[in-house]
């Protein structure tokens, strides 16, 4: 019931480069590149938007709440609605309403949902990964799964599945008015198999990307513990700083790549 | 930032805006038929059903026609630029009358209604303040083409029949492969469809046992021309849950039986770019109505 409505690309010099681009057939690199360079007020406005650091501020809490005695006790405290015996799927889902509580607060844009989804799809990933067995997963596992992502080097890994899930999310939320367009025909995709190859290819670029701020990420976090604690403020500056740096290092990418 | 809206429902004098809502646009809906009323008509109910609603009942289909055609009154923003859903989320407060004023003040009722509208909208708030309406109209007023009162006995339950694959599945489900007597009700929101709904409703009626077939209780809801800005209609299952909730109670029946596709349902976005309720979120939301109007 409603109607769903698809966007085009703004006719500007920038989108019309992109379109160019992508109807060339260009790299993932150069792709990302372009799309960047088009979106830079989007980035800039990431920057300022709480809906961004707000996730990310959420993932070191429920780190850090798997340090804590009594694992679901702690994360009730840090606002997510868990049971006392949460397993990866409760706690994603109480991820998700805690994000979404605290984004209602701060006000939601598309740019604070596409964090939200990524730190959710970030932390389920790894704990998934971590706490994976032949049987089902137990409580315990995932409690010790969160616990190795509470170390300097976990934390490390869980910041770069989060940016360079954000960054791929922030891309294809532009590119996904265009590449369609060019699946078939005298398009650069023969089908949608390439056209999903093509975005798989991108998510790895991301991945790629994302990576100068993991070591970055993990020192940010074992030194902000040692020194009184995680606030909104101190992860929010880290998140401008690190996409900052993922800007500068798409655009060098795109170049080299060029 | 979308500019916030209030929205002043019904007949009468426009009251005077309160607090932070007092700078702000207003927009005036009344129901009606002029080019900017919103239209409300309700199909094959008898007039005994329509005489002996509640009156709860006639303020939720007011209700939800107001919140249908507010809706589409109020641009969400293009479709080209990236403002990042800026202008897509909107804040509204909605000014209604309603005959149960004790009811509709509930908190309950107004955070589950917010709730609701806000999820399904994904607008960043939905107010609502609701005042007294006087002599507002009965069920009756909005009642066209009434049926005898026999062709009402042994229904089962109500299925929101809007024409598509997902409730044309189900009544094919409940009719035919489930023997069960039950009501299609359609939303005609442009005559175009009007006709196909109303020969696939035919259709099924036609294909069913001669005990087990449907009544199909179809109605309008639309808004007048002039009212027309925004096409996504978020908010259109909130409307067909409401008047199939309203449908049942008249019937004295208790089971509303939504069909929806399982990638609707679990929100699943068909491209990137489909951010948060742009790709449809009606499942959640019309539980929730249905579930408050059965309290």
């Amino acid at each position: 019931m409603g109607h769903k409505r698809l966007g085009t690309l703004p006719d500007t010099a920038r989108w019309r480069q992109l379109v160019a681009t992508v109807a060339d057939g260009a790299d993932v690199a150069a792709v990302a590149a372009t799309t960047t360079e088009a979106a830079a007020a989007g980035l800039d406005r990431a920057q300022r938007d709480p809906g961004i650091a707000e996730p990310f501020f959420l993932l070191t809490q429920v780190v850090l709440a798997a340090r804590q005695p009594d694992f679901a006790e702690a994360l009730r405290d840090a606002g997510l609605p868990v049971g006392d015996a949460p397993d990866v799927y409760e706690l994603s889902g109480g991820f998700t309403e805690a994000a979404d509580d605290r984004l209602r607060r701060t006000g939601r844009t598309d740019l604070g949902e596409m964090a939200q989804h990524a730190a959710t799809e970030a932390l389920t990933a790894l704990l998934r990964a971590k706490s994976a067995n032949l049987y089902e997963t137990t409580p315990e596992e995932v409690r010790r799964a969160a616990r190795d992502l509470s170390t300097q080097a976990g934390f490390a890994t869980l910041a770069h599945e989060y940016l360079s899930c954000f960054t791929r999310r922030f891309l294809t939320y532009h590119l996904g008015r265009e590449l369609g367009l060019h699946v078939g025909g005298n398009g650069v995709f023969d089908d949608p198999g390439a056209h999903d190859a093509f975005v798989d290819r991108l998510g790895v670029h991301c991945r790629e990307a994302a990576s100068i701020a993991r070591s970055y990420g993990g020192e940010w976090y074992s030194k902000q513990n040692f020194q009184g604690g995680i606030d909104r403020p101190k992860a929010r500056r880290l998140v401008t700083h690190c996409l900052k740096k993922l800007r500068t290092e798409l655009l060098i990418r795109g170049a080299r790549d060029v | 930032m979308s500019e916030p809206a209030r929205i002043v429902c019904g007949p009468g004098r426009v009251p005077a805006p309160v607090g932070r809502w007092r700078n702000t646009k207003t927009i005036r809906l009344r129901i009606g038929s002029g080019r900017r009323d919103v239209h409300l008509r309700l199909d094959r109910l008898t007039d005994s059903l329509a005489a002996s609603a509640a009156a709860v009942c006639v303020d939720l289909l007011e209700l939800a026609s107001y919140v249908y055609a507010a809706d589409q009154a109020l641009a969400r923003g293009g479709t080209r630029q990236f403002d990042y859903g800026d202008r897509w989320r909107r804040t509204l407060r909605f000014e209604v009358p309603v005959r149960r004023l004790e009811v509709w003040n509930r908190p309950d009722v107004t955070a589950t209604l917010s709730e609701c509208l806000r999820e399904l909208t994904d607008d960043l708030a939905v107010e609502f303040h609701f005042r007294s309406g006087g002599s507002l109209p009965s069920l009756r007023q909005y009642l066209f083409d009434g049926v005898p009162a026999a062709a009402h006995h042994d229904f089962e339950e109500v299925i929101p029949f809007s024409g598509g694959v997902d409730s044309l599945g189900g009544a094919v489900q409940e009719v035919l492969l489930g023997q069960r007597k039950v009501l299609l009700v359609g939303h005609r929101s442009v005559s175009k469809v009007a006709t196909r709904q109303a020969d696939l409703a035919s259709a099924v009626v036609d294909a069913a046992d001669r005990g087990k077939r449907p009544l199909y209780v179809p109605f309008d809801v639309n808004k007048g021309k002039a009212l027309g800005r925004e096409f996504t209609q978020r908010s259109r299952s909130f409307l067909f849950a409401s008047v199939s909730a309203v449908v049942a109670r008249q019937f004295g029946l208790n089971r509303v039986r939504f069909f929806e596709n399982g990638v609707t349902s679990l929100n699943l976005p068909i491209s990137p770019q489909m951010i948060g309720g742009r790709a449809g979120r009606r499942t959640r939301a019309s539980c929730a109505v249905l579930r408050s109007s059965s309290a």
